[in-house]
Protein backbone atom coordinates (compact mmCIF):
# COMPACT_ATOMS: atom_id res chain seq x y z
CA UNK A 1 0.00 0.00 0.00
CA UNK A 2 1.73 3.43 -1.16
CA UNK A 3 1.83 5.79 1.78
CA UNK A 4 1.02 8.83 1.57
CA UNK A 5 3.01 12.35 2.56
CA UNK A 6 1.60 14.00 5.63
CA UNK A 7 1.84 17.44 4.25
CA UNK A 8 -0.36 20.49 5.66
CA UNK A 9 -2.22 20.18 2.19
CA UNK A 10 -3.02 16.69 2.60
CA UNK A 11 -4.03 17.36 6.20
CA UNK A 12 -6.41 20.33 5.40
CA UNK A 13 -7.67 18.11 2.47
CA UNK A 14 -8.74 15.29 4.91
CA UNK A 15 -9.84 18.00 7.39
CA UNK A 16 -12.20 19.58 4.56
CA UNK A 17 -13.10 16.05 3.80
CA UNK A 18 -14.50 15.34 6.72
CA UNK A 19 -17.43 17.20 7.28
CA UNK A 20 -19.64 16.33 10.05
CA UNK A 21 -22.17 14.58 8.50
CA UNK A 22 -24.81 12.07 9.67
CA UNK A 23 -22.91 9.09 7.92
CA UNK A 24 -19.40 10.19 8.29
CA UNK A 25 -18.94 10.99 12.21
CA UNK A 26 -16.09 12.44 13.92
CA UNK A 27 -12.46 10.96 14.17
CA UNK A 28 -12.34 9.26 17.92
CA UNK A 29 -11.38 12.25 20.39
CA UNK A 30 -7.91 10.35 20.74
CA UNK A 31 -6.73 11.19 17.24
CA UNK A 32 -7.95 14.94 17.17
CA UNK A 33 -4.46 15.61 18.50
CA UNK A 34 -3.06 14.28 15.48
CA UNK A 35 -5.68 15.97 13.03
CA UNK A 36 -4.91 19.22 14.90
CA UNK A 37 -1.15 19.29 14.05
CA UNK A 38 0.48 20.86 11.08
CA UNK A 39 3.52 18.93 10.91
CA UNK A 40 5.22 18.78 7.42
CA UNK A 41 7.60 15.80 6.40
CA UNK A 42 10.13 18.47 5.60
CA UNK A 43 12.21 20.27 8.38
CA UNK A 44 13.08 23.44 6.89
CA UNK A 45 10.55 25.91 6.28
CA UNK A 46 8.81 26.53 2.85
CA UNK A 47 8.07 30.16 3.53
CA UNK A 48 11.46 31.61 4.94
CA UNK A 49 11.84 35.49 5.20
CA UNK A 50 15.23 35.62 3.18
CA UNK A 51 14.55 34.64 -0.79
CA UNK A 52 16.41 31.48 -1.70
CA UNK A 53 19.60 32.65 -4.53
CA UNK A 54 18.98 31.18 -7.63
CA UNK A 55 22.02 29.15 -8.03
CA UNK A 56 21.10 28.89 -12.26
CA UNK A 57 23.43 29.53 -15.19
CA UNK A 58 22.10 33.31 -16.29
CA UNK A 59 23.89 32.24 -20.18
CA UNK A 60 21.76 28.79 -20.28
CA UNK A 61 20.45 27.79 -23.42
CA UNK A 62 22.13 31.22 -24.96
CA UNK A 63 24.19 29.76 -28.09
CA UNK A 64 25.84 31.18 -30.77
CA UNK A 65 25.97 28.55 -33.30
CA UNK A 66 22.19 27.49 -32.38
CA UNK A 67 21.44 31.06 -33.32
CA UNK A 68 19.80 30.89 -29.95
CA UNK A 69 19.38 34.97 -29.48
CA UNK A 70 19.67 36.57 -26.05
CA UNK A 71 18.54 35.86 -22.35
CA UNK A 72 16.05 37.96 -21.00
CA UNK A 73 18.17 38.62 -17.97
CA UNK A 74 20.98 39.87 -20.35
CA UNK A 75 21.49 43.30 -20.57
CA UNK A 76 23.33 45.20 -23.20
CA UNK A 77 24.78 47.98 -22.94
CA UNK A 78 23.72 49.08 -26.66
CA UNK A 79 20.40 48.84 -28.14
CA UNK A 80 19.98 45.75 -30.32
CA UNK A 81 17.68 48.01 -32.52
CA UNK A 82 20.31 50.73 -32.65
CA UNK A 83 23.19 48.34 -34.24
CA UNK A 84 24.78 49.81 -36.99
CA UNK A 85 23.28 48.58 -40.18
CA UNK A 86 26.19 47.40 -43.33
CA UNK A 87 25.76 49.40 -46.33
CA UNK A 88 25.63 46.30 -49.15
CA UNK A 89 25.75 48.79 -52.10
CA UNK A 90 29.00 49.64 -52.83
CA UNK A 91 28.17 52.92 -54.70
CA UNK A 92 26.69 53.99 -51.45
CA UNK A 93 29.85 53.33 -49.32
CA UNK A 94 32.16 56.16 -48.13
CA UNK A 95 35.20 56.83 -49.98
CA UNK A 96 38.40 55.84 -48.24
CA UNK A 97 40.72 58.87 -47.83
CA UNK A 98 43.70 58.15 -48.61
CA UNK A 99 47.41 60.02 -47.29
CA UNK A 100 49.00 60.99 -50.85
CA UNK A 101 52.01 60.24 -49.80
CA UNK A 102 51.14 57.05 -48.56
CA UNK A 103 54.72 54.60 -48.71
CA UNK A 104 52.62 52.04 -50.85
CA UNK A 105 52.74 54.82 -54.12
CA UNK A 106 56.23 53.74 -54.38
CA UNK A 107 55.29 50.44 -55.99
CA UNK A 108 53.61 52.22 -58.68
CA UNK A 109 54.99 54.77 -61.24
CA UNK A 110 55.12 58.65 -61.21
CA UNK A 111 51.52 58.69 -63.01
CA UNK A 112 50.28 56.10 -60.35
CA UNK A 113 48.75 53.82 -62.85
CA UNK A 114 47.03 50.44 -62.44
CA UNK A 115 48.87 49.20 -64.83
CA UNK A 116 51.67 50.24 -67.33
CA UNK A 117 51.21 49.80 -71.20
CA UNK A 118 54.12 47.94 -73.06
CA UNK A 119 54.89 51.50 -74.62
CA UNK A 120 55.17 52.84 -71.11
CA UNK A 121 57.72 49.82 -70.09
CA UNK A 122 59.96 49.94 -73.52
CA UNK A 123 60.35 53.70 -72.28
CA UNK A 124 63.82 52.98 -70.77
CA UNK A 125 67.35 53.91 -71.28
CA UNK A 126 70.23 51.70 -70.88
CA UNK A 127 71.89 50.61 -67.48
CA UNK A 128 75.11 52.26 -66.15
CA UNK A 129 78.13 51.27 -67.26
CA UNK A 130 80.87 49.83 -65.03
CA UNK A 131 83.09 52.63 -66.57
CA UNK A 132 80.90 55.70 -65.27
CA UNK A 133 80.11 53.94 -62.03
CA UNK A 134 84.35 53.59 -61.11
CA UNK A 135 84.25 57.33 -59.93
CA UNK A 136 81.53 57.49 -57.80
CA UNK A 137 81.27 57.45 -53.99
CA UNK A 138 79.61 55.23 -52.34
CA UNK A 139 76.86 57.27 -51.06
CA UNK A 140 76.06 57.35 -54.54
CA UNK A 141 76.80 53.75 -55.63
CA UNK A 142 74.41 52.85 -52.44
CA UNK A 143 71.37 54.84 -53.44
CA UNK A 144 71.61 53.64 -56.93
CA UNK A 145 71.35 50.29 -55.74
CA UNK A 146 68.04 50.87 -53.93
CA UNK A 147 66.68 53.09 -57.03
CA UNK A 148 67.15 50.04 -58.89
CA UNK A 149 65.82 47.63 -56.04
CA UNK A 150 62.61 49.42 -55.80
CA UNK A 151 62.22 49.53 -59.67
CA UNK A 152 62.64 45.72 -59.65
CA UNK A 153 59.37 45.79 -57.23
CA UNK A 154 57.54 47.90 -59.42
CA UNK A 155 58.22 45.76 -62.49
CA UNK A 156 57.19 42.92 -60.57
CA UNK A 157 54.01 44.39 -58.95
CA UNK A 158 52.63 45.31 -62.57
CA UNK A 159 53.70 42.29 -64.19
CA UNK A 160 51.79 40.33 -61.62
CA UNK A 161 48.93 42.77 -62.00
CA UNK A 162 48.95 42.27 -65.44
CA UNK A 163 49.04 38.45 -65.48
CA UNK A 164 46.13 38.29 -63.16
CA UNK A 165 43.94 40.58 -65.66
CA UNK A 166 44.79 39.14 -68.40
CA UNK A 167 45.83 42.35 -69.95
CA UNK A 168 47.78 41.07 -72.98
CA UNK A 169 51.04 42.37 -74.22
CA UNK A 170 53.59 43.64 -72.23
CA UNK A 171 55.90 40.76 -70.92
CA UNK A 172 58.56 41.22 -73.43
CA UNK A 173 59.16 44.56 -72.43
CA UNK A 174 59.19 44.28 -68.65
CA UNK A 175 61.62 41.99 -69.22
CA UNK A 176 63.69 43.91 -71.33
CA UNK A 177 63.38 47.13 -68.60
CA UNK A 178 63.87 44.63 -65.48
CA UNK A 179 66.97 43.32 -67.43
CA UNK A 180 68.81 46.87 -67.77
CA UNK A 181 68.01 47.55 -63.85
CA UNK A 182 69.56 44.29 -62.99
CA UNK A 183 72.19 45.25 -65.43
CA UNK A 184 72.82 48.22 -63.13
CA UNK A 185 72.80 46.41 -60.08
CA UNK A 186 75.48 44.24 -61.37
CA UNK A 187 77.97 46.80 -62.35
CA UNK A 188 77.69 48.68 -58.42
CA UNK A 189 78.29 45.79 -56.92
CA UNK A 190 81.27 44.85 -59.65
CA UNK A 191 82.83 48.27 -58.74
CA UNK A 192 82.36 47.99 -55.06
CA UNK A 193 83.82 44.34 -55.20
CA UNK A 194 86.68 45.73 -57.09
CA UNK A 195 87.28 48.23 -54.77
CA UNK A 196 87.52 45.88 -51.69
CA UNK A 197 90.01 43.99 -53.59
CA UNK A 198 92.29 47.26 -54.21
CA UNK A 199 92.30 48.05 -50.60
CA UNK A 200 92.99 43.93 -49.75
CA UNK A 201 95.88 44.20 -51.83
CA UNK A 202 96.58 47.01 -50.15
CA UNK A 203 96.44 45.87 -46.91
CA UNK A 204 98.15 42.75 -47.31
CA UNK A 205 100.89 45.17 -49.31
CA UNK A 206 101.37 46.98 -46.04
CA UNK A 207 102.03 44.38 -43.61
CA UNK A 208 105.41 43.50 -45.26
CA UNK A 209 105.89 47.71 -46.20
CA UNK A 210 108.16 49.51 -43.28
CA UNK A 211 106.99 52.61 -44.40
CA UNK A 212 102.95 51.82 -43.25
CA UNK A 213 102.13 51.55 -39.66
CA UNK A 214 99.10 49.57 -39.68
CA UNK A 215 98.15 50.73 -35.98
CA UNK A 216 99.47 54.03 -35.69
CA UNK A 217 98.89 56.07 -32.45
CA UNK A 218 95.98 58.48 -32.00
CA UNK A 219 96.84 61.99 -33.87
CA UNK A 220 99.78 59.89 -35.75
CA UNK A 221 100.16 59.00 -39.27
CA UNK A 222 100.02 55.68 -41.06
CA UNK A 223 101.85 56.52 -44.14
CA UNK A 224 105.61 57.90 -42.28
CA UNK A 225 107.51 57.88 -45.62
CA UNK A 226 111.42 56.75 -44.60
CA UNK A 227 110.09 55.00 -41.46
CA UNK A 228 112.33 52.06 -42.94
CA UNK A 229 115.41 53.83 -43.16
CA UNK A 230 116.05 55.20 -39.78
CA UNK A 231 116.58 51.80 -38.12
CA UNK A 232 120.27 52.17 -39.73
CA UNK A 233 121.31 54.61 -38.14
CA UNK A 234 119.79 53.79 -34.34
CA UNK A 235 122.22 52.94 -31.56
CA UNK A 236 122.19 49.81 -29.65
CA UNK A 237 121.82 49.96 -25.66
CA UNK A 238 125.24 48.77 -24.35
CA UNK A 239 124.71 46.20 -21.37
CA UNK A 240 126.83 46.75 -18.02
CA UNK A 241 129.24 44.26 -18.59
CA UNK A 242 129.60 45.53 -22.02
CA UNK A 243 130.76 48.54 -20.66
CA UNK A 244 133.25 47.28 -18.72
CA UNK A 245 134.91 45.28 -21.38
CA UNK A 246 135.31 48.50 -23.14
CA UNK A 247 136.87 48.04 -26.37
CA UNK A 248 137.20 43.73 -26.10
CA UNK A 249 135.55 41.17 -27.74
CA UNK A 250 135.45 37.64 -26.81
CA UNK A 251 136.42 35.18 -29.34
CA UNK A 252 137.67 37.21 -31.91
CA UNK A 253 141.05 36.12 -32.08
CA UNK A 254 143.64 38.85 -33.13
CA UNK A 255 146.41 37.29 -31.99
CA UNK A 256 147.41 40.18 -29.11
CA UNK A 257 147.77 38.90 -25.81
CA UNK A 258 145.01 40.10 -23.61
CA UNK A 259 146.95 42.22 -20.59
CA UNK A 260 146.88 42.63 -17.13
CA UNK A 261 144.26 45.02 -15.70
CA UNK B 1 77.44 53.57 -37.41
CA UNK B 2 75.71 53.23 -33.59
CA UNK B 3 74.46 56.89 -33.40
CA UNK B 4 72.53 55.89 -36.76
CA UNK B 5 71.39 53.06 -35.67
CA UNK B 6 69.92 54.42 -32.50
CA UNK B 7 68.15 57.70 -33.82
CA UNK B 8 66.79 54.99 -35.96
CA UNK B 9 65.67 52.61 -33.16
CA UNK B 10 64.28 55.81 -31.51
CA UNK B 11 61.74 56.74 -34.32
CA UNK B 12 60.62 53.28 -35.48
CA UNK B 13 57.43 52.11 -33.71
CA UNK B 14 59.10 48.51 -33.22
CA UNK B 15 62.67 47.63 -31.97
CA UNK B 16 65.19 47.83 -35.17
CA UNK B 17 67.55 44.67 -35.42
CA UNK B 18 71.40 44.81 -35.29
CA UNK B 19 72.10 43.06 -38.72
CA UNK B 20 72.58 45.66 -41.11
CA UNK B 21 71.24 44.86 -44.72
CA UNK B 22 73.10 47.12 -47.33
CA UNK B 23 72.74 45.84 -50.94
CA UNK B 24 69.67 43.06 -50.81
CA UNK B 25 69.03 41.15 -53.89
CA UNK B 26 65.72 40.00 -53.30
CA UNK B 27 62.34 41.46 -54.28
CA UNK B 28 58.59 41.84 -52.94
CA UNK B 29 55.61 42.51 -55.34
CA UNK B 30 52.35 44.29 -53.96
CA UNK B 31 48.87 42.41 -54.76
CA UNK B 32 45.22 43.85 -55.70
CA UNK B 33 43.62 42.74 -53.01
CA UNK B 34 39.73 44.05 -52.94
CA UNK B 35 38.28 41.06 -51.11
CA UNK B 36 40.19 42.48 -48.57
CA UNK B 37 39.58 45.91 -46.57
CA UNK B 38 41.74 49.30 -47.67
CA UNK B 39 43.75 48.57 -44.17
CA UNK B 40 45.23 45.70 -45.23
CA UNK B 41 47.74 45.15 -48.03
CA UNK B 42 48.87 41.55 -49.46
CA UNK B 43 52.60 40.51 -50.83
CA UNK B 44 54.90 38.18 -52.86
CA UNK B 45 58.03 37.77 -50.54
CA UNK B 46 60.58 35.63 -50.99
CA UNK B 47 60.02 31.61 -49.07
CA UNK B 48 62.90 32.86 -46.51
CA UNK B 49 61.53 35.70 -45.55
CA UNK B 50 59.79 36.35 -42.21
CA UNK B 51 57.48 39.05 -40.62
CA UNK B 52 59.86 40.46 -39.33
CA UNK B 53 62.16 41.10 -42.32
CA UNK B 54 58.96 42.41 -43.88
CA UNK B 55 57.74 44.83 -41.67
CA UNK B 56 61.83 45.81 -41.25
CA UNK B 57 61.67 46.40 -45.20
CA UNK B 58 58.50 48.52 -45.53
CA UNK B 59 59.38 50.84 -43.01
CA UNK B 60 62.89 51.35 -44.25
CA UNK B 61 62.38 51.37 -47.98
CA UNK B 62 58.67 53.03 -48.52
CA UNK B 63 58.42 54.53 -44.69
CA UNK B 64 55.27 52.08 -44.51
CA UNK B 65 54.07 50.96 -40.63
CA UNK B 66 52.70 47.99 -39.58
CA UNK B 67 50.12 46.82 -37.40
CA UNK B 68 49.99 43.14 -37.65
CA UNK B 69 51.51 40.42 -40.30
CA UNK B 70 50.31 37.47 -40.96
CA UNK B 71 51.90 34.82 -43.68
CA UNK B 72 50.91 31.99 -45.79
CA UNK B 73 52.75 29.12 -47.88
CA UNK B 74 51.04 28.55 -50.62
CA UNK B 75 51.88 25.30 -52.18
CA UNK B 76 52.46 24.42 -55.96
CA UNK B 77 50.62 21.32 -57.94
CA UNK B 78 52.83 18.84 -59.43
CA UNK B 79 53.75 19.85 -63.07
CA UNK B 80 55.64 17.86 -65.70
CA UNK B 81 58.45 20.14 -67.22
CA UNK B 82 61.86 21.23 -66.61
CA UNK B 83 62.76 22.83 -63.38
CA UNK B 84 64.66 25.67 -64.89
CA UNK B 85 64.16 26.88 -68.35
CA UNK B 86 67.09 26.79 -70.67
CA UNK B 87 68.95 29.95 -71.24
CA UNK B 88 67.41 31.06 -68.05
CA UNK B 89 63.67 31.36 -70.27
CA UNK B 90 60.86 32.77 -67.97
CA UNK B 91 58.32 29.69 -68.96
CA UNK B 92 59.95 26.55 -69.59
CA UNK B 93 58.48 24.45 -71.92
CA UNK B 94 56.64 20.97 -70.39
CA UNK B 95 58.03 17.89 -70.38
CA UNK B 96 57.27 14.90 -70.24
CA UNK B 97 57.55 12.52 -67.33
CA UNK B 98 59.75 15.02 -65.61
CA UNK B 99 57.43 15.16 -62.65
CA UNK B 100 58.29 17.85 -59.76
CA UNK B 101 56.90 20.63 -57.71
CA UNK B 102 58.37 24.10 -58.27
CA UNK B 103 59.03 25.80 -54.87
CA UNK B 104 56.12 27.24 -52.86
CA UNK B 105 55.15 30.70 -53.29
CA UNK B 106 55.00 32.87 -50.14
CA UNK B 107 52.20 35.69 -49.44
CA UNK B 108 51.94 38.06 -46.21
CA UNK B 109 49.20 40.16 -45.52
CA UNK B 110 50.21 43.21 -43.70
CA UNK B 111 47.81 45.35 -41.49
CA UNK B 112 48.35 48.93 -42.25
CA UNK B 113 48.21 51.92 -39.99
CA UNK B 114 46.95 54.33 -42.99
CA UNK B 115 44.53 52.80 -45.52
CA UNK B 116 45.52 51.92 -49.21
CA UNK B 117 43.64 51.94 -52.02
CA UNK B 118 44.96 50.45 -55.43
CA UNK B 119 44.61 52.94 -58.57
CA UNK B 120 41.45 51.70 -60.54
CA UNK B 121 41.10 49.07 -62.66
CA UNK B 122 41.37 49.88 -66.28
CA UNK B 123 38.55 49.08 -68.88
CA UNK B 124 38.13 46.77 -71.41
CA UNK B 125 39.02 49.95 -74.24
CA UNK B 126 42.17 50.80 -72.78
CA UNK B 127 43.24 47.05 -72.53
CA UNK B 128 42.27 46.89 -76.52
CA UNK B 129 44.31 49.83 -77.46
CA UNK B 130 46.75 50.01 -75.14
CA UNK B 131 47.44 46.04 -74.55
CA UNK B 132 45.95 45.00 -78.38
CA UNK B 133 44.04 42.31 -75.65
CA UNK B 134 41.59 41.57 -78.54
CA UNK B 135 44.59 40.40 -80.71
CA UNK B 136 46.37 38.34 -77.71
CA UNK B 137 42.77 36.37 -77.17
CA UNK B 138 42.52 35.48 -80.62
CA UNK B 139 46.27 34.35 -80.95
CA UNK B 140 45.43 32.31 -77.80
CA UNK B 141 42.77 30.94 -79.20
CA UNK B 142 44.18 29.81 -82.37
CA UNK B 143 47.26 28.13 -80.63
CA UNK B 144 44.91 25.99 -78.71
CA UNK B 145 42.81 25.13 -81.96
CA UNK B 146 46.26 23.90 -83.74
CA UNK B 147 47.37 22.43 -80.84
CA UNK B 148 44.05 19.96 -80.92
CA UNK B 149 44.80 19.25 -83.91
CA UNK B 150 48.12 18.33 -83.17
CA UNK B 151 47.05 16.32 -80.16
CA UNK B 152 46.29 12.11 -80.13
CA UNK B 153 42.74 12.90 -81.41
CA UNK B 154 43.90 15.25 -84.06
CA UNK B 155 42.09 13.02 -86.75
CA UNK B 156 38.74 13.94 -85.06
CA UNK B 157 39.11 17.83 -85.40
CA UNK B 158 36.66 19.02 -87.76
CA UNK B 159 37.50 22.64 -88.90
CA UNK B 160 33.55 23.60 -89.83
CA UNK B 161 34.66 27.21 -92.14
CA UNK B 162 36.59 24.93 -94.35
CA UNK B 163 33.58 22.95 -94.74
CA UNK B 164 31.22 25.88 -95.26
CA UNK B 165 33.48 27.23 -97.79
CA UNK B 166 34.01 24.30 -100.23
CA UNK B 167 30.35 23.89 -100.18
CA UNK B 168 29.73 27.41 -101.07
CA UNK B 169 32.58 26.92 -103.71
CA UNK B 170 31.02 23.35 -104.81
CA UNK B 171 27.69 25.96 -105.24
CA UNK B 172 29.31 28.46 -107.22
CA UNK B 173 30.73 25.56 -109.73
CA UNK B 174 27.69 23.76 -110.18
CA UNK B 175 25.43 27.37 -110.92
CA UNK B 176 28.35 28.45 -112.80
CA UNK B 177 29.11 31.28 -111.34
CA UNK B 178 32.76 30.84 -111.05
CA UNK B 179 34.85 28.52 -113.40
CA UNK B 180 37.38 25.52 -112.23
CA UNK B 181 40.62 26.56 -112.57
CA UNK B 182 44.08 24.27 -111.97
CA UNK B 183 45.32 25.31 -108.52
CA UNK B 184 49.17 24.33 -108.65
CA UNK B 185 52.53 26.11 -107.79
CA UNK B 186 54.22 28.76 -110.46
CA UNK B 187 57.41 27.76 -109.54
CA UNK B 188 56.80 24.66 -110.72
CA UNK B 189 55.95 25.33 -114.16
CA UNK B 190 52.86 24.89 -116.14
CA UNK B 191 50.54 22.24 -116.18
CA UNK B 192 51.14 20.88 -119.31
CA UNK B 193 48.51 18.91 -121.58
CA UNK B 194 44.94 20.14 -120.05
Amino acid sequence: MASKHCTSRSLFGSLLQTTPHRSTALPPPFLLPAFAQSTPFSTTSPVSSKPTKKWNNSTRGMSAIKRSGLNKRIKLSVDLAKLPRPVLDPSLRSQVQVDPNHGLYGFFNTTRDALMSPEQLHAHGRGWTVQELRVKSWDDLWRLWWVSALEVNRIKTYEQERERVRAGYGAYEAEGRLKEVRSTQKAVRHVLTERWYAWEAARVAAVEDPEVDLFPPSGGRGFVPGRGNEEEDVKTEKLPFQEALGSYQPGVGSGQQPTAP
Amino acid sequence: MATELATQSARAPFKIGLKQVHLPTFSISLHRTPHLSPSYAQFSVPLWFSKLDLRDYLYNAYAVRCVSIRSYIKLQRLTQGSPTGLNGESNPRPQYKRWHRPRSLKRMTVELESPFVWPEELGREVLDEKFDKGQMERAERGQEEMQRGMGSDGDTVVDETRRRRMREQAKELLEGRAKWKPVGNPAFGRVSGR
